[in-house]
């Protein structure tokens, strides 16, 4: 059979479209499974052989958690929690990444050394973070979290940035000083600006981390200070089918911000992972 | 002048040296001792290397979890590699609708990893799950395949979900890198009659090596560690099949609170990362 350059092209584009499909339902079958779970009523979900497509759509699974359990005040915790060690990161990071993206500070060791930290078993940190705390009065309290996460959002915050700043042309923090700005002037009012797109990136990035982190979380606190991670892990103990819709509920609200939050990133992710990680 | 750059490093040291540092250092102190929280004995008591030389001597599942640790390690970030390349490739080309599948793709890779692993924990339920009713269609007939409570099942389910949730990343790094190479020598080289084969291996292969640098390393450290998804995925069984070592140091920790002992197994754990770590790095850091 001979195949024409064109034929040829279209057979192999339709081939690609279909393994993509094929991948994209793998990779959301899981996801949309769940959402469809979190509005089906008991009989629908406890059923042999699975409904895909409940015939009533309710919201009780919704209105039983966050409104009969303590959800809504985990996934608070979550969002203050996260929100705070991202702007922690970012804060000690960014200068941190500037100065060694221009002047080389520490050399090849300083980045080296940061980026190690990320190294470290979560296991291996806990205990003595959580003696620590104990000792700081800081069980179950926000910022304990805050900190711990920060010792993991800063290294990727700081090492992701290097790459961004590298990629700047140091012509417009030139212009500035030259038109009397300090140092430190210039970085605040003409780089950050200019890196936005890199500080975004990173800023949800360590955002993501500290949402969907569990081990610190399960560790250094309890009821008052908890995320939701811990709060979705009381179902692991709990496993039977008839609590699936509350689960499920539980999982999709875990998930929506985080969902949100990459179709914005999306459009830095790609340029993000380029620029940041494998500058190294 | 050069004030500015010092200071701006400095805080990221202090943090990192007081919030990271130091209760690592504690925590090997820890090692060298005692410290019972229950039981007759409680309280410190320095025991020199004892800890360590019970983990090395008595403490068979210790190893037994480091090696199910590794052996996922492998099998994971080999198929997530393999599977991210061939999508990057084919996501590279120039089609329509690009970016909602990269949109769409990258979606498990943002999952709670707890999340994860209680959806996944419903997905494969022998009688109520999804995955055994579509085999079932399949396959003709319903088959109840106990993905989590056969032994060996268990083992390639937690494979499975773990290459689910985490392709994603190596298939947009090795994307990004593969956009990153320039057109000509593709140009040149098909001009010059070369396979499709032999381009990717002298010309793609080798422009990817920072990525693939990235993807290792940062995979291979966070493999290491796993604890979140397999914990409410298994709970690391059946018995220990799926037990990863940060699972075991946990679950003995908290059942025995014999913290000197714990620590001590942490360390452990924590040089084998670190000398995985820098094995790998100089490895592939010598092929770039």
């Amino acid at each position: 059979m001979l195949l024409t350059p064109k034929t040829r092209r279209w057979v192999e584009n339709t081939v690609v479209y279909f393994i993509l499909m094929l991948t994209v339902i793998i990779a959301l079958f899981p996801i949309v499974w769940t959402l469809s779970l979190s509005f089906k009523t008991v009989e629908e979900y406890y059923v042999f052989p699975p409904v895909w497509i409940p015939k009533k759509i309710s919201s009780v699974n919704y209105f039983h958690i966050l409104f009969e359990t303590p959800a809504l005040g985990f996934l608070l915790n979550s969002i203050i929690i996260s929100t705070a060690s991202m702007i922690l990161a970012l804060a000690i990071g960014a200068p941190a990444a500037y100065s060694i993206a221009r002047f080389n500070t520490g050399g090849e060791n300083l980045p080296m050394w940061i980026l190690s930290n990320r190294m470290f078993p979560p296991i291996a940190s806990v205990l003595p973070l959580f003696f620590l705390f104990n000792i700081l009065g800081l069980i179950d309290t926000h910022p304990a979290l805050i900190l711990a996460y920060t010792t993991f959002n800063l290294p990727f915050a700081v090492w992701t940035l290097i790459g961004f700043f590298r990629e700047l042309p140091k012509d417009f923090e030139e212009a500035a000083m030259v038109d009397g700005c300090s140092r430190f002037q210039s970085f605040l009012r003409i780089v950050l600006p200019l890196i936005t797109p890199g500080l975004v990136v990173t800023a949800i990035f360590c955002f993501i981390f500290s949402w969907n982190e569990f081990l610190f979380a399960v560790i250094l606190t309890r009821k008052a200070a908890g995320t939701v991670a811990v709060h979705l892990a009381f179902y692991e103990t709990l496993f039977l089918p008839k609590v699936w819709g509350y689960l499920s509920a539980l999982s999709m609200l875990t998930y929506v911000p985080i969902i949100v939050l990459s179709i914005v990133i999306q459009r830095y992710l790609v340029r993000g992972l380029t620029l940041g990680a494998i500058r190294g | 002048m050069k004030l500015f750059r010092y200071l701006a490093v400095i805080p990221c040291i202090v943090f990192l040296l007081g919030i990271a540092i130091f209760p690592l250092l504690y925590s090997l102190a820890v090692t060298f001792h005692s410290w019972e929280l229950v039981g007759a004995k409680t309280g410190w008591e320095f025991i020199g290397f004892d800890n360590y030389i019970n983990i090395f001597t008595k403490d068979k599942e210790f190893w037994m979890t480091l090696y199910t640790t590794l052996l996922l390690t492998a099998g994971s970030l080999t198929s997530e590699f393999l599977i991210g390349l061939g999508l990057a490739l084919l996501l590279n080309r120039e089609i329509k609708g690009r970016r909602i599948f990269t949109t769409l793709l990258v979606l498990p890779m943002m999952t709670t990893p707890v999340v994860t692993g209680l959806i996944w924990r419903m997905l494969y339920h022998e009688k109520y799950g999804p995955i055994n009713h579509v085999l079932g269609i399949f396959l003709g007939g319903w088959k109840e395949i106990p993905w989590l409570g056969n032994p060996s099942l268990a083992f390639i389910s937690t494979l499975i979900t773990n290459v689910w949730q985490w392709t994603p990343f190596s298939a947009m790094v090795l994307l990004a890198g593969l956009a990153a190479i320039p057109r000509e020598p593709y140009e040149s080289a098909q001009i010059d009659g070369a396979s499709s084969v032999q381009i990717f291996r002298y010309i793609s292969l080798p422009q990817l090596m920072p990525a693939v640098v990235v993807i290792v390393l940062l995979r291979l450290m966070d493999l290491l560690k796993l604890f979140d998804f397999i914990m409410m995925l298994t709970r690391g069984g059946p018995g220990i099949v799926t037990t990863t070592i940060s699972i075991y140091i946990y679950l003995r920790a908290f059942k025995h609170w014999s913290i000197g002992y714990s620590c001590a197994q942490s360390y452990i754990l924590l040089m084998v990362i670190v000398t995985l770590t820098t094995i790998f790095l100089r490895i592939l850091r010598r092929r770039t």
